[in-house]
């Protein structure tokens, strides 16, 4: 009885407590659960010359970081013609009524100078208008006149991730294959380029057919697959000299599809051997294959998670093409997708949580994405063929081939962004396929 | 011999004309009290299905007539007295008066109201000496000043009527009281002494523990700032302010890691429902990275910004309860899954 009457007193002592509390005058609590998802309004005024020969660089860097920031859907520019005040100075004071008044959540104001030797300095500000404060320390770049669009994508790339807090990706590039010809008789070539198309230049002739390019985790070696010998065969570039050696060159096989391993020094491809197609390993610098799965039906299109330990694959072990997880080592393989139709070509996201695929079902073709055990999985786009997804380097974009229909039909580049939103056709000088994103560039 | 021929001719022709008209001479009144009414032929199946009974469920052709509308009482009894309590032993101390609350104005009592006579053009209402008529009839009295002699005559007015039908549920005029006094605070209760309960030492381990435990969860309290006072903001001022709030709240260029973060800001309000701006701060966060929820705040700081430049929308009256504010931003909603 006495712990009764105890146990009683304290929950009466809970509830005063508790009342006590809640009617002691804290703050006005509200919880905010729906906002608004639009892009977010900045303005980018053209930056100062500093020196009589920085106003070009000064204009057309400007117009390329804002260039960069809209293209992501994530931010409006206001044109400048609606612009109250002008930005006279680099270090005078900002006039935030002005830009408020225009609803500018964002001011990008920079400069830009030449100096000796076709030396280029560009600095810049990002503020925050409503807060009227800057949203980090200003930063500059020194490079040379001839790399002043990497200089305005490193420029667009800190803005961007400053204010949304991931990284950006607009300093990077795009391998892809060129394509020209008739549809019946394309002749393709290994082509790279910026992330937004400009500065294309072709890294092979078009003597012989290539597919799937893959850049290497630091940017500076292509893998491919080429079929000059007449069977598909595995090439590695090296970027800057365009020099190339085969990889695993054995006689009376046919290799494909390869990738590089997070840390670069191994290569995870398809072997096809006496009919039955399988997974294998092998060191970029030579040595021995090993095998990784043993299945009489196709496995094809491996891909590494970001750590390196496990790698998704597409498997018609079960009938027809489903995405498999296996460890990066080989060993058993665990099925994670599950719904109707055919999924191939899988991609590992560079933040690890997502796979994309290419989905087909009931005749149309679909760029997807799924976490990595499968689940909640999205289907970004639909069109008559979508294939081949490859990502940003922030894991914030896919950028994948979408091919017309009908005799004149031409595959293209498309970008999409992982909310299926922001679906933008990629400017090539033509035909282009099979893109593969690099990191961003050092 | 021919005189017996006349005399019974002439007997009979005055007998035939007896016959023809003599019924009409001799017509009687009662004759007259005949009538004569058309009737309609029926077979006996009409006949037997006239006197079977009528089904309820049959809707009547014609709408009922409108009941009579009921005539406002002439006067309205004065209520009796309450009796008067009876003294309680023991008398309760006496607790403040309360001030009693305004009673409804008697001359704007409900009463029932005359349907509004529709008619194409609207007339005021008469005079309620006035009697009704098509034409309007200034009254004419007799004048101490004037020459010429005008008969007299009563005033008269059309009757009232209006172009539309206002119910009562239109009405805007209300009985009920437009303001009402402010309830007031509680007194003070006096503070009991502290229990000192004396338990055995394993149940008061148990209790203290809780005790502390269910402390421990609530936040501690705000300093430096005065307690709120008055009523609370009502849900609808409250849902205003989430709304205002989440209207300049963009997530759309949210990482998707910020996007997992909740973030508390907690913000100072000046009397003129503008935040200051200086007092804008990050009180905790949940889900994502520290960088992430710098993120989140960034945003949800913008946003207070932003929809407060101009003010919210809030009870200057009720200043002390939004005074101190925190706001959580909770984007789960919003996220891509």
């Amino acid at each position: 009885m006495s712990l009764l009457r105890h146990l009683t007193f304290a929950l009466a002592l809970l509830g005063f407590a508790q009342t006590a509390t809640a009617q002691s005058g804290g703050p006005l609590r509200i919880e905010i659960t729906e906002g608004v998802i639009e892009p977010l309004p900045f303005a980018a005024p053209a930056f100062q010359a500093e020196n009589s020969g920085a106003g070009e660089f000064a204009r057309t860097i400007a117009q390329v970081v804002a260039a960069d920031l809209a293209r992501t859907g994530l931010f409006r520019e206001i044109p400048a013609d609606a612009f109250i005040s002008t930005v006279t100075n680099f270090s005078s004071p900002i006039q935030y009524a002005d830009w408020k008044a225009i609803n500018a959540q964002a001011l990008i104001t920079g400069a830009v100078a030449t100096g000796a030797n076709g030396k280029l300095t560009v600095k810049f500000r990002v503020f925050d208008v409503f807060s009227q404060g800057q949203l980090g320390d200003g930063l500059q770049f020194t490079g040379s006149t001839d790399s002043w669009r990497r200089m305005a994508h490193k420029v667009a790339d800190a803005v961007y991730s400053r204010i949304t807090g991931e990284s950006g990706y607009f300093d990077s590039r795009v391998v892809f294959v060129s394509e020209t010809g008739p549809k019946n008789a394309r002749r393709k070539r290994l082509a790279i380029m910026d992330y937004d198309g400009a500065n294309v230049q072709y890294l092979t002739d078009s003597s012989s057919l290539v597919l799937a390019p893959r850049f290497s985790p630091t940017g500076d070696r292509i893998l491919y697959t080429s079929f000059e010998t007449g069977f598909p065969r595995i090439y590695m570039m090296d970027v800057a000299s365009v020099g190339r050696q085969a990889l695993d060159d054995q006689p009376g096989t046919m290799t494909f599809a390869p990738r590089f391993s997070p840390d670069g020094n191994t290569v995870v491809f398809s072997l096809e051997s006496g009919g039955n197609t399988d997974i294998y390993r092998m060191n970029v610098n030579g040595g021995s294959r090993q095998r990784l799965t043993s299945a009489p039906s196709i496995e094809t299109g491996p891909s590494f998670s970001p750590d390196g330990t496990k790698i998704v694959f597409s498997s018609d072990r079960s009938g027809t093409p489903q995405l498999y997880v296996m460890p990066a080592t080989g060993g058993e393989a665990k099925r994670i997708s599950f719904g109707p139709g055919r999924y191939n070509t899988p991609v590992w996201s560079p933040r690890g949580d997502l796979v994309a695929f290419t989905k087909q079902n009931a005749g149309r073709f679909h760029i997807g994405v799924m976490r990595s055990d499968g689940s909640e999985e999205r289907l970004l786009t639909a069109s008559f063929l979508d294939e081949g997804p490859t990502w940003s380097p922030n894991g914030r974009v896919i950028m994948f081939t979408r091919e017309s229909q009908g005799a004149n039909g031409a595959p293209a580049l498309y970008s999409v962004d992982i909310s299926g939103r922001n679906l933008r056709r990629v400017t090539t000088p033509g035909a282009a396929s099979d893109p593969a994103w690099s990191p961003l560039q050092k | 011999m021919k005189t017996g021929l006349y005399i019974s001719g002439i007997a009979h022709t005055a007998l035939i004309l007896w016959l023809l008209f003599g019924g009409w001479l001799m017509q009687s009144d009662q004759d007259t009290l005949l009538q004569v009414s058309e009737v309609t032929l029926m077979s006996g199946e009409e006949f037997a299905a006239l006197t079977q009974p009528t089904p309820e469920s049959v809707a009547p052709e014609a709408a009922p007539a409108a009941p009579p509308r009921p005539e406002p009482p002439a006067s309205e009894p004065d209520p009796a007295p309450e009796p008067a309590p009876e003294p309680a032993a023991p008398a309760p101390a006496p607790l403040p008066t309360p001030t009693p609350a305004p009673s409804p104005d008697p001359e704007v009592a409900p009463v029932p109201q005359d349907a509004p006579r529709v008619a194409p053009v609207a007339a005021p209402e008469p005079d309620p000496q006035a009697e009704i008529a098509e034409t309007v009839t200034q009254e004419v009295a007799p004048s101490q000043q004037a020459d010429v002699v005008v008969e007299e005559a009563p005033a008269t007015a059309p009757e009232a009527a209006t172009t539309e039908i206002v119910t009562e549920a239109e009405t805007p005029a209300s009985a009920a009281p437009l303001t009402s006094q402010r309830p007031r605070a509680r007194p003070d209760r006096p503070r009991p002494a502290t229990p000192t309960p004396t338990p055995t030492p394993d149940a008061a381990d148990a209790i203290a523990d809780a005790v502390a435990a269910v402390v421990a969860d609530q936040p501690a309290p705000t300093t430096a700032r005065a307690v709120p006072s008055g009523p609370p903001l009502s849900r609808g001022e409250r849902d205003g302010l989430r709304v205002a709030v989440g209207n300049c709240w963009n997530v759309g260029s949210l990482s998707t890691d910020a996007m997992r973060t909740t973030v508390v800001v907690g913000v100072s309000m000046n009397r003129d429902a503008k935040p200051d701006i200086a007092s804008i701060r990050l009180l905790s966060h949940v889900g994502g990275s520290d960088a992430a929820a710098q993120q989140a705040y960034e945003t949800a700081r913008r946003a207070i910004i932003r929809c407060g430049a101009t003010g919210y929308n809030l009870p200057s009256d009720k200043y002390s309860q939004w005074q101190e504010i925190e706001m959580t931003f909770n984007p789960e909603n919003m996220r891509i899954k």
